[in-house]
């Protein structure tokens, strides 16, 4: 089965074909997001740091934002600096640069103030606007997708229903030769007996466990009980009363696929099949996190409700909650409550996730791309010291 | 009839799909929608929340898609609500140090 992408200057394909314009810094983002609101095509990259960041954490965040630049979703970038910050932006340019030639920056110390600024970054990507209209898709192999899987708002609808029929979907692509990631290290506590069956080696179970572990540690070592985070109260409403009963559930969604990876926060997804990455359960984070993997697109699914988006992917909504299909059905890409009230299957349900990936991939917007919802946070790995 | 799900024929809890009262009538199937039995639940239990199959005594564990995913904190009747209530994780449990 084909599919139409664009290609990338560093071999990657998208499935959108986006302006990035982002923030090294705190200071700058009202100048990113007037600039993006301004130009249609333009996706903010906002966040609250880009200073005061030590050692790996400014790493890791210097490296996501690097990797949202060259993501294969995006066909220009504009890096937006103050001057006086940690992550310089003549550093991330170049960075980008290397891989997507259509990207500039600009530093806001040395261009003028917010009115100044904001002109010069508009004027900057109308130029881009003009190089992407011009670009054509090309066919290409299905294997070229990477999916990123994420649940969020769970209960007891996602491990039943929307996780299961993810599962089906997964294995369908995997089949073809596609890639694909999911993360939420904490949501697979508890289900450690089937991630070990389906580690392809020892090496890739004792990275993963070990992650969970370390999550586990932490919790102990702080003395704190981890239930009312995880699961969080809006679980335990929705009937999912421990982290162990949510992971289980959690897990169906990457079917009965060999995990043949698993890889950092930051790092890309390399080979066929399924990837864990270690992100944490957060649903941002762990978005940013499947995205920096490569992910085109997330299948998200939810139980309580988020019309959350993200910014260098779109995000296809599952729920079986009929409650919320109906209440927040603006929100909701695809409902699979029937399954829940008996009238479809599991495998009936995955047919119709992979359909409206298809059709997703090949241009037609979400839910949350139509309603404008592209949020974009870092992934902090230290407190701030200074 | 109110349906509640068993997922995996080890466990010890179905998942209700609808909300119940106590006596009610309540029809437990698998994930083909195959009938297993009929029950009357002991108490009234929320949709998507859990109901005791068996006579479970306390530290016993509950098994839900054939996998424990906690114990009882204290003995549960048959067809008794299992929540948080009565049902703790074994998992992250800082508070216990």
């Amino acid at each position: 089965m084909n599919i139409k992408m664009y290609k990338r200057e560093n071999c990657s394909y998208g499935i959108r074909n986006r302006i990035a314009v982002i923030s090294t810094v705190a200071c700058v983002n009202h100048i990113v997001q007037s600039i993006a609101a301004q130009v249609s095509l333009a996706d903010a990259y906002t966040h609250a740091y880009g200073c005061d960041q030590l050692g790996a954490d400014g790493e890791l965040s210097f490296e996501c934002l690097r990797l949202m630049g060259t993501h294969p979703n995006n066909g220009a970038v504009l890096v937006v600096g103050l001057g006086c910050e940690e992550i310089i932006p003549e550093e991330l340019y170049n960075a980008i640069k290397a891989e997507q030639p259509n990207t500039e920056y600009m530093v806001m110390q040395e261009v003028g103030g917010t009115t100044e600024t904001i002109e010069k970054g508009v004027e900057i990507c109308r130029h881009f606007e003009k190089l992407l209209s011009g670009m054509e898709r090309v066919e290409v192999p299905v294997s070229n997708l990477t999916i990123g899987l994420e649940c969020g708002g769970s209960d007891f609808t996602s491990g039943i229903a929307s996780n299961p029929s993810l599962g089906i979907f997964a294995e369908r692509l995997c089949a073809m030769g596609g890639k694909i990631v999911f993360g939420e290290t904490t949501e697979l506590m508890g289900a450690e007996a089937i991630i070990k069956k389906l580690c392809d080696n020892d090496q890739i179970y004792d990275f993963i466990s070990s992650r969970i572990n370390k999550i586990e540690k932490t919790a102990i070592d702080m003395k704190v009980d981890l239930r009312g985070t995880q699961p969080s109260a809006g679980n335990i409403e929705g009937g999912l009363s421990t982290i162990e009963e949510k992971s289980l559930g959690a897990v169906c969604k990457i079917g009965r696929n060999k995990i043949i990876d698993a890889i950092e926060f930051g790092q890309r997804a390399v080979k066929n099949g399924v990837t864990f990455v270690d992100t944490p359960g957060n649903d941002i984070a762990c978005s940013l996190g499947l995205c920096a993997a490569g992910a085109q697109l997330i299948i998200f699914t939810t139980g309580r409700g988020t019309p959350m988006g993200f910014a260098a992917a779109p995000m296809i909504k599952v729920t079986a909650n009929s409650a919320i299909a109906g209440i927040m059905k603006e929100n909701i890409d695809i409902d699979l409550s029937e399954i829940i009230s008996g009238k479809l299957s599991v495998i009936g349900g995955g047919d119709i996730v992979f359909d409206k990936v298809i059709s997703t991939v090949n241009g037609h917007e979400t839910c949350s791309e139509k309603l404008g919802h592209r949020e974009f946070s870092l992934y902090r790995i230290s407190p701030i010291l200074t | 009839m109110k349906k509640a799900i068993l997922l995996n024929e080890n466990d010890n809890v179905a998942t209700l799909l609808d909300d119940v009262s106590t006596g009610e009538e309540l029809r437990i199937t698998d994930v083909r929608n195959n009938t297993v039995n009929v029950v009357h639940p002991a108490e009234a239990i929320p949709r998507g929340h859990k109901i005791a199959l068996v006579q479970i005594t306390q530290g016993e564990d509950i098994i839900k898609y054939g996998f424990v995913i906690g114990c009882a904190t204290v003995d549960i009747k048959i067809f008794q609500y299992v929540h948080i209530h009565n049902l703790a994780s074994l998992r992250g449990r800082g508070d216990l140090v």
